[in-house]
């Protein structure tokens, strides 16, 4: 048998891919020719792997991977042809071998920051990548949903900061149930432990709607199944359908101004570290994929969303999403850490996305769509009164509010009052936040100015000049204001202090006003 | 006028004297009133599209 551990030292795509192909061949006893169009995830992590500056492969035989002995138990186990039942796991790292050590002296010599994570080989030849998790800092851009992920090896611990990955089996799932279980499987450490392997979100998804086979999985599944598998792991699917069910109405794709309406629709949810798990209705068939992060484009073009004040003024503001141009997308048919553009004629794109459904926790009843609309209205009526009270034309404040840029996430009330116990701001809004009556989670809704707005890409900027806190368990939208800020001096001339005003929660209606003391403008909760 | 109460609130309380101030009561009721009724239609709007969604969801198949 085997040695269970196995050092193999592998310095570009090629040698990586040479090594894990034959692996794969030892594990499976066949050729990757025999399924060539299965392995693209593959092929693509081998890719990553070595542009990340892979040097060593450690290779571990016989694992028993949960998520594998679940589907060898419900199909394999009763193939005639024998599977085998243990999977391979491969793990990169970048620090060299030195000449003649052995698998333990390496293990033991290097440190946490040379581990780059790991690949789990399936003994399935048309499905070879089970549950893996690869550094996130492989591919450039914010991935928003990730975590660290312990990983222990032959008595030695490491960790991987990374967003979970698979391609789909189709013995017991397609794309969604691998969309699914990525999506699950992010969130499981952070919102506690609900992660399902595939053969249970097939069992889920089909326990009430039933259209044909459930094993294999070869048909896929529709939204509502979909839905319905995200519920019963204990989230709130919210299905949000894009660019007007484009699909219905004999169109190829989403017209331009449709997909930039996706994409700040998505946008909030993404930076809000909610998997989004996107349906695509490419014309290859419908197609579920999983955003977790957005690329950036320090000098964007200019992504607007308009606000309209109750007078009928119109104020045009600056999208956070115009410095995201693509979304960082695990898709499990082409390999983790893809990127989704507006069009493409190559790849799956987002002109193609059909609807959305990011995994949001059961305590937050009202949508980003929601909270935004209501920011956005308050935000106009602010302004405009700037005009009314004589502070600046309404030309001046137009020309104001179109180098504004508003970013809307779901945040924790623990983080938020960590970001204001650590964060330079005016005293008067940090000990509010610190010390007010706070549901878990609330809609973040900042104001930014936009001059050094690119920037963020390198480290957080002193950026933000506005905020209003939101409810996200209110339903009536107009009585779920917690509080709203306004850093005057740096957005009129003439004032020297800002304004903090805080809502009747019980009441829902403003009450109480504080002038506050501005230390310039701030850097936002990221 | 209900459009300039709450950002009218916000410069006065900018610029006072005093370090807190509060808003009257009926005034209060008139920003929430305003502001449920410009926020109404559009929130209307977006649960309307979320009910077209979850009746077409039986119909959407991805593999």
């Amino acid at each position: 048998m085997a040695m269970r551990l196995q050092i193999i030292a592998a310095e570009n795509f090629g040698e990586i891919y040479s090594a894990i192909n034959s692996e794969l061949k030892s594990l499976t006893g066949k050729e990757s020719a025999v399924s060539p169009h299965t392995q693209e995830p593959l092929t693509n992590c081998c890719r990553l792997m070595g542009d990340a500056g892979t040097q060593v492969l450690l290779v571990q035989k016989r694992v028993q991977d949960p998520d594998f002995s679940a589907e060898y138990a419900a199909y394999y186990s009763r193939q005639f042809s024998p599977v085998q039942k243990f999977c391979t796991r491969v793990h990169f790292f970048k620090n060299k071998l030195q000449e003649g050590e052995a698998a333990l002296a390496y293990v033991d010599r290097i440190s946490e920051e040379d581990y780059l994570g790991f690949i789990t080989l399936r003994p399935v030849i048309k499905s070879p990548v089970g549950a893996s998790i690869i550094n996130g800092i492989v591919t450039k851009g914010f991935v928003r949903s990730a975590d660290n992920f312990p990983v222990h090896i032959a008595g030695k611990s490491y960790s991987v900061v990374g967003t979970p990955f698979m391609q789909q089996d189709n013995a017991v799932g397609a794309c969604a149930q691998a969309s699914i279980w990525m999506a699950l499987r992010t969130l499981r450490k952070r919102e506690g432990d609900r992660a399902h392997d595939p053969a249970q979100i097939t069992d889920a998804a089909t326990r009430y709607f039933v259209t044909g086979r459930t094993r294999p999985n070869r048909q896929g599944l529709t939204e509502q199944q979909m839905t319905e598998a995200i519920r019963a792991a204990g989230y709130s699917p919210h299905l949000i359908p894009l660019g007007g069910f484009w699909y219905r109405n004999g169109q190829a794709s989403m017209t331009d101004d449709a997909i930039s309406a996706a994409i700040q629709t998505i946008h909030p949810y993404v930076e809000s570290e909610i998997p989004v798990i996107l349906i695509l209705y490419a014309p290859s068939g419908g197609h579920a994929i999983v955003v977790i992060g957005h690329t950036w484009e320090s000098n964007p073009t200019a992504r607007k969303l308009v606000a309209q004040s109750s007078n009928g003024t119109v104020f045009s503001f600056l999208h956070a999403a115009t410095w995201a141009p693509s979304f960082i997308i695990h898709n499990d048919n082409a390999g983790p850490y893809r990127l989704l553009t507006e069009r493409s004629t190559s790849e799956y794109s987002m002109e193609h996305g059909a609807s959305a459904i990011p995994l949001l926790p059961t305590d937050v009843f009202m949508s980003a769509e929601e909270a935004q609309t209501l920011a956005l209205a308050l935000m106009a009526d602010i302004f405009a009164s700037f005009v009314a009270a004589g502070v600046k034309t309404a030309v001046e404040i137009q020309q104001l509010t179109e180098t504004l840029v508003i970013r809307l996430s779901l945040v924790d009330k623990r983080k938020l009052r960590k970001w204001a116990a650590n964060n330079e701001m005016a005293p008067e809004l940090k000990e509010e936040i610190r010390l007010m009556d706070s549901p878990k989670r609330l809609w973040v809704f900042e104001l930014h100015k936009s001059d050094q707005y690119g920037l963020h890409e390198l480290q957080a900027q002193k950026t933000q000049v506005g905020m209003i806190l939101i409810d996200s368990t209110g339903d009536d939208l107009a009585s779920s204001v917690l509080l709203m800020h306004m850093n005057l001096p740096e957005l009129l001339a003439g004032f020297t202090n800002g304004a903090l005003v805080k809502w009747d929660a019980q009441a829902g209606v403003p009450s109480a006003g504080t002038k506050t003391t501005e230390q310039g403008a701030i850097c936002p909760i990221r | 006028m209900t459009t300039a109460t709450l950002g009218q609130f916000v410069l006065d309380t900018a610029r006072s004297p005093e370090r807190k101030r509060q808003m009257p009561e009926q005034q209060a009721k008139e920003v929430r009133d305003q502001l449920s009724e410009q926020v109404s239609e559009k929130v209307e709007e977006l649960r309307a599209l979320q009910r077209r969604a979850y009746e077409n969801s039986k119909s959407v198949t991805v593999f």
